[in-house]
């Protein structure tokens, strides 16, 4: 579904992401670890289709086709979603209608009937209640005034609305006390599909507690220097990033 | 510039009227020769380039009344109002609908006479456009509404400029008086119907009495080739309630001033400005608002969308005299660049003399957000959809503020044509 290939990026010319390889199939749930700033949302921005960063080598292939020639819009369309790290805070602009405005995109762009306010409103209201929130966050503007945690799951609401095929979480699960974590895990777990793929940016082992990825890769300083199974985030628990250094120097 | 000879054939045309009128008249011209068109020297007209106005010579409607298309009012028209129509500053019964409110409303032109302008609040202004307008003054209408009457359907009130000339001036001056326990909502367009090169000089004469409460709403939208400038003078009594809403929506020239004198206890006053610009578009919002009592309110939000070569200016004064303490009073002027040669020249001011006062100002420009443009994007919604989001968004502090749904959505979708037009 997804196929990176020797990716490099850069901001202002200062290098950030440094030659990724990651390959992402249907069905499967991948988790990136890595501390702050070895380029996870970077990561995440640019298969979005943030134009921040400047792509000075390599590839992305999306159901093998070139993503980066594709609009965020065109991305989103086609099955892209990114939960993020620090959702944009939009003031004036009505939460109902901002997420009603991205569903009726989708499904026109699939060819599909608009829905009109009344379907939608009971649609909304029934996955309103699988992340938890209340009605009140309906005639908000988008993220006004949230919480961090408010936040993470309007962004869940978002991507269960929307119903991506490639999600990316990016530290959906850092600020949330457990049982919201609880409930952004079972947003994502019920979400599991087998022709659908998750990308989870965490840089906690906790949330593993509760969804089980596939893959675990860790970052460090704009690489994947590390690739295994489930256990990795054990040892990472108890040993930390600083033997992967070590190791990766030792490479070198 | 205004030649003497003009203003001779202009008093020519009002042969009818009395000396005290004619003297009134003299004076103000005369006024005005000695100090003519500001500068950019002048303080209050550093921003606005004038050129253009003092370049031409002016023509004046001359009487004649134009014939004006029903269509074209009920175009404009609004659901569930009353409305009245002024055909370049002369009420026009036949096309106006105020019979049901005759009784308690007093709805007429103002005679352009020496008691009427007596009691103008610019009586004794030096503003040279002040002056022009005594000189010339020829139209406006003179609205009065009874004591303890509160109207629930709102004024609509068409100014339609029209005329097969270029170049025409219209000097007008408008009354509104709100009697004590009132209360009243006032739409006003300003539309020019004949794309001539005008000039719209006006000056408004607002009073609202003892428990009364006024809203404006003023919807300025002109064409190309149209100068608008407005003389607003408001005096609110105790307990008085004022809310104006300024909204500009296009115009070569627009030019506000509004001067607002609290002059009693318990008041709530509320100004607040939407200005949609793109071209050439020039607008300037100069607000006085002077606490002269205590235990007043005052709030003003100034919101500024920039296209293209457009240029804006708030500048704004709040003063606080020594007897107004427990005033409070906000200042804010927001503004959105959606061009690089767009220009915002933004001046918010206070000016305190009294010490138990609460007040704050503030004034902010940039572009429009681009991590909110991602955010909407990445959702798969359409660039310029996103960037309408965001404007109407930003608008909606002031749009959320007019309470009439018809105003609220022609502003929305003017938002909308800002990006696709
Ligand atoms: N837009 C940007 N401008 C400048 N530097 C950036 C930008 N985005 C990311 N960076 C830098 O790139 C590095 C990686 O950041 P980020 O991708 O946010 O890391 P992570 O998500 O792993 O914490 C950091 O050093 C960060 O400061
Ligand atoms: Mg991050």
């Amino acid at each position: 579904m997804l196929e990176i290939k020797n990716l490099h990026a850069s901001v202002e010319s200062k290098e950030i992401l440094k030659g990724i390889d990651l390959t992402i199939k249907a069905g499967e749930m991948h988790t990136i670890m890595g501390l702050n700033g070895s380029g996870k949302s970077t990561l995440a921005n640019i298969i979005a289709g943030s134009e921040v960063y400047k792509i000075t080598k390599g590839t992305v292939l999306y159901n093998n086709k070139d993503l980066l020639d594709l609009s965020p819009e065109e991305r989103a369309l086609q099955g892209i979603f990114l939960s993020f790290q620090y959702p944009a805070v939009i003031p004036g602009v009505n939460n109902t209608y901002f997420i009603k405005a991205a569903l009726n995109a989708k499904r026109k762009y699939q060819g599909e009937a608009e829905l009109d306010a009344m379907d939608f409103m009971v649609l909304i209201k029934e996955k309103l209640k699988m992340v938890g929130m209340d009605e009140s966050y309906l005639r908000r503007s988008v993220n006004d005034g949230f919480s961090g945690g408010e936040k993470k799951r309007n962004e869940i609401l978002q991507m269960i609305t929307l119903e991506p095929t490639l999600a990316i979480l990016d530290e959906t699960d850092s600020g949330l006390d457990i049982d919201a974590l609880k409930i952004i895990a079972n947003g994502v777990n019920n979400y599991r599909k087998k022709d659908n793929a998750f990308l989870v940016i965490t840089h906690y082992q906790r949330l593993l507690n509760y969804i089980e990825p596939d893959v675990i890769h860790v970052m460090i300083d704009g690489k994947i220097v590390k690739t295994g199974g489930k256990e990795l985030a054990l040892t990472l628990e108890e040993k930390g990033y600083q033997w992967l250094t070590d190791e990766a120097t030792v490479e070198l | 510039m205004q030649d003497k000879s003009q203003f001779e054939t202009f008093l020519q045309w009002q042969s009818y009227e009395s000396q005290a009128m004619r003297d009134i008249r003299k004076d103000a011209f005369n006024n005005f020769l000695k100090i003519g068109y500001p500068t950019k020297k002048h303080e209050n007209w550093r921003f606005t380039n004038l050129t253009s106005l003092a370049k031409f010579e002016y023509r004046f409607p001359n009487g004649e009344m134009c014939k004006i298309d029903v269509d074209i009012v009920s175009k404009h028209s609004i659901d569930n109002s009353h409305r009245i129509v002024l055909i370049n500053g002369i009420f026009d019964s036949k096309l106006s609908e105020i019979d049901d409110i005759a009784k308690r409303i007093t709805i007429k032109n103002i005679s352009e006479s020496s008691s009427d302008l007596n009691q103008s609040s610019a009586k004794n202004n030096t503003n040279p456009f002040i002056l022009l307008n005594k000189a010339f003054v020829k139209g406006g209408y003179y609205i009065e509404i009874d004591s303890n009457y509160i109207e629930d359907k709102p004024l609509h009130i068409l100014n339609i400029i029209s005329g097969e000339k270029d170049f025409v001036q219209h000097h007008h001056q408008n009354f509104i008086r709100l009697g004590k326990n009132s209360q009243v909502i006032i739409v006003e367009e300003n539309i020019n119907i004949n794309h001539k090169a005008s000039f719209r000089n006006t000056v408004y004469n607002i009073k609202v009495d003892e428990n009364s409460t006024l809203s404006h709403i003023l919807l300025q939208q002109n064409h190309a080739k149209s100068k608008e400038l407005n003389h607003i003078f408001v005096e609110q009594q105790d307990n008085s309630t004022y809310n104006t809403q300024l909204i500009n929506i296009s115009g070569d020239l627009i030019r506000n001033d509004l001067n607002v004198q609290i002059d009693g206890e318990n008041c709530d006053t509320d100004i607040s400005g939407l200005s949609l610009l793109s071209g050439k578009d020039h607008v300037d919002n100069y607000t006085v608002v002077s606490h002269n009592k205590p235990n007043s309110n005052s709030r003003q939000l100034f919101k500024y969308i920039l296209d293209e070569s457009s240029e804006g200016v708030f500048n704004g004064l709040v003063t606080v005299q020594p007897d107004a303490q427990k005033t409070d009073s906000r200042q804010t002027n927001k503004n959105i660049l959606l061009s690089k040669k767009a220009l915002m020249n933004s001046n918010p001011q206070l000016e305190i003399y009294a010490d138990d006062v609460k007040c704050s100002h503030g004034s902010a420009t940039g572009e429009l957000d681009e991590d909110a443009i991602f955010y909407l994007r990445s959702r798969g919604i359409d660039l310029m959809i996103a960037k309408s989001l965001l404007l109407e968004g930003f608008a909606k502090e002031v749009t959320d503020k007019i309470k009439i749904d018809s105003v609220k959505e022609k502003l929305n979708s003017e938002i909308l044509k800002r990006l696709t037009g």
